[in-house]
């Protein structure tokens, strides 16, 4: 027990994880995602209303999910590192953020990009919009506070609680929106909400969802495992595994005695 | 009679290893010096002793401590006096936030005795460096009670008369049953046993 | 439980006397409220109707940026000066600490803001009914202000240049509650019943009370590694 919560066995432990769980991730990932696109813009059926500009859901829904997921993701890392002291919970935390992030503005850019035909101009106050605005700002507070800490550990620590600072008011500012949005645009009909779809829409879609799901998983995975390349590029087993000396067993071996 | 057990703490700084699984004992009546080059980790290992950081890994126990006082004494480099406030407030707002009784001919009479006897009302800002970590250290007159102090450089910026004055009193507190840490790159001239804690650069 | 409230007594005590002691430099973000207030009319022009009707959003927003500028104060100068080191290792329970000075802060520069409200009222037109509701949702609303603003404070208290995060921090957070407090001035200048928007302004005043302390403790400790 007490050589598994070795601090340094421990980031290993991570990368050698984050190795393994990679391909599981990434190869479905792209395979979903080129199947999802091209069938969703190229192939599914047009809106008999919107006709083809409505294909950017294929890209504004998942998007948008993730965006939320990916927050959800940061906090819920956030939380087991501050309760349970765990230092690569952190470094998986910041992983995640610039991920959400991106998430957030494909989501903001198409929902605008899908606002112009629609309502006629690039950015309307629509309740979506604005909720997807200023999660983009709490996920570039988390991030900008990370940065500004020289030491990263301590930056962690203070970007997990601006995390779950954030979590906790992301339903208050959702349904705050919502309800600014009614009250000030009436009757506007959030047009992302389709009552029906046929399946011949629905199933690229969903399969999008899916791929968005995987892609942000093995770009968090990537991410930290360069994060722990980064942190902890002093220590031996970093050398070993830059060198290719792959085989975990020897990887594992000296590290105890450093 | 133990004060503090230190069991097999490290600390980690900017993702490196400051130092790995240090572990020592302070009984009463214990002096220990901490030496070492600059940056081996001296000032961190004090903070994490006083609680004012989180070791990485290993365990502190204060063996003494009571709920409704503070663990230890600690003087480190900032002097905890508001600039706006005089010598005299700070002190007395210490000693309440502290949980710790003033006595008021005692606040009085540690001021004379470290020079300060004319600043009482003089606002912190007002004074000069020396006089500034004076200030700080009436601290340890005013908190004897509490056996373990921490001391981070209490030499530094003192005259020939300050140091002498402080070194009198560690032995004071030695001799009455505390306990003392501290780091200095001093050698020090005490009439009592002065442990010393060297501590080397890791890796 | 007595001695911890004769420590809270002190550090409020000094806290008060430290603000009576640098009133100029609490004046400052009143002013700067003032100002700001006064720019909106030079800016949109001032029709009495077009100033009445944007008088909830302006009020809030110059209260919002200028408690920026008054959460500087708030732990700033116990960290650089070491005081906030001798706290930590004092019995007081770092939460309690926080709320302690959180209502001494509230108490001298919050306050002095709201008193300010009738002349920001007159600048921009507002009815009577218009000028409670913003009282009462300045009463309830502006300890969040603080509360938050303590956390955003005590995670960018190591930092050399923590001014301009702590704001950007803060601000989407904030968001909330001007929504909610606009929505009663606007409901009250409406003729229309804002118990229900004060209501979930104080709810959100409670789940503040009872986190934000912990959250910014938890900061404080991370500016000490």
């Amino acid at each position: 027990m007490w050589k598994w919560l070795h601090p340094y066995a421990k980031t290993e432990r991570v990368y050698q994880l984050a190795q393994t769980l990679l391909p599981w991730f990434a190869v479905p990932a792209l395979t979903l995602l080129s199947i999802g696109v091209i069938w969703g813009l190229a192939f599914a059926p047009a809106d008999y209303q919107q006709g083809d500009s409505f294909r950017i859901i294929y890209i504004h829904v998942p998007a948008a999910m993730l965006s939320m997921g990916a927050y959800l993701g940061m906090a819920i890392a956030a939380f087991i590192g501050l309760v349970w002291q765990v230092r690569t919970a952190f470094m998986a935390m910041m992983a995640i953020a610039p991920v959400g992030a991106v998430m957030t503005f494909i989501a903001l850019f198409t929902g605008a990009a899908w606002g112009k035909p629609m309502w006629g101009t690039w950015w309307v106050w629509d309740a979506r919009l604005t909720s997807e605005l200023i999660l983009l700002f709490l996920y570039m507070g988390v991030i900008a506070l990370y940065g500004a800490f020289e030491d990263k550990q301590s930056g962690g620590k203070a970007a997990g609680v601006m995390a779950l600072v954030g979590v906790v008011n992301l339903p208050i500012i959702h349904y705050s929106v919502v309800w600014w949005n009614t009250l000030h645009q009436g009757a506007t009909i959030t047009k992302f909400e389709r009552p029906s779809i046929a399946p011949d829409m629905l199933w690229p879609l969903l399969i999008n969802i899916l791929a968005f799901g995987l892609v942000v998983a093995a770009l968090t995975l990537l991410r930290l495992q360069n994060e722990i390349l980064r942190r902890e590029g002093h220590r031996p087993w970093i050398a070993q595994v830059l060198t290719g000396k792959t085989s975990s067993s020897n990887a594992k071996g000296p590290n105890h005695a450093v | 009679m133990q004060l503090l057990s230190v069991q097999q703490v490290s600390c980690r700084k900017s993702d490196h290893m400051l130092f790995e699984q240090v572990s020592f004992s302070v009984n009463a009546g214990d002096i220990l010096h901490i030496r070492g080059d600059n940056g081996v980790g001296k000032t961190s290992l004090l903070r994490i002793l006083a609680g004012l950081s989180r070791p990485a890994s290993g365990n502190l126990v204060y063996s003494q401590a009571t709920d409704n006082q503070p663990a230890c004494l600690y003087f480190g480099h900032k002097s905890g006096l508001n600039l706006h406030l005089s010598v005299v407030e700070n002190l007395t707002y210490w000693l309440q936030i502290q949980g710790l009784t003033l006595k008021a001919f005692e606040l009085d009479q540690v001021l004379e005795w470290l020079g300060l006897g004319d600043y009482h009302t003089t606002s912190v800002g007002k004074l000069s460096a020396g006089q500034q970590r004076r200030a700080a250290l009436a601290r340890f007159y005013l908190g004897q009670q509490i056996p373990l102090w921490l001391m981070d450089e209490p030499f530094t910026a003192l005259d020939v008369d300050g140091s002498a004055q402080v070194a009198t009193l560690l032995q004071q507190h030695a001799k009455q049953g505390g306990a003392v840490i501290l780091t200095s790159h001093q050698a020090l001239n005490l009439q009592v046993p002065v442990t010393e804690l060297y501590m080397e650069a890791s890796e | 439980m007595n001695g911890v409230m004769t420590m809270l007594l002190a550090l409020c005590r000094r806290d008060l006397a430290l603000a009576f002691r640098q009133r100029a430099e609490l004046v400052q973000p009143l002013w700067f409220f003032l100002i700001v207030i006064s720019l909106f009319p030079l800016g949109i022009g001032p029709s009495p109707h077009m100033l009445q009707s944007v008088a909830p959003g302006v009020i809030w927003i110059a209260v919002l940026l200028s408690s920026l500028l008054g959460l500087e104060r708030l732990f700033r100068d116990d960290y650089q000066d070491g005081s906030l080191e001798q706290w930590l290792l004092s019995p007081l329970p770092l939460p309690l600490l926080v709320l302690a000075k959180v209502i001494c802060h509230w108490l001298v520069s919050a306050l002095p803001l709201i008193l300010m409200l009738p002349l920001a009222a007159l600048f921009l037109n507002m009815t009577s009914a218009m000028f409670w509701a913003m009282l009462w949702t300045l009463l309830l609303g502006s300890p969040v202000l603080s509360l938050l603003g303590a956390i955003s404070v005590s995670l960018t208290l190591g930092l050399n240049r923590g001014g301009v995060l702590h704001a950007l921090l803060l601000l989407p957070l904030f968001i909330p509650l001007l929504i909610f407090a606009t929505g009663a001035v606007e409901a009250a200048s409406l003729q229309l019943a804002y118990q229900g928007h004060l209501a979930i302004i104080a709810a959100m005043l409670l789940l503040a009370l009872a986190l934000a302390p912990f959250a910014a403790a938890y900061g404080l400790k991370v500016s000490q590694e």
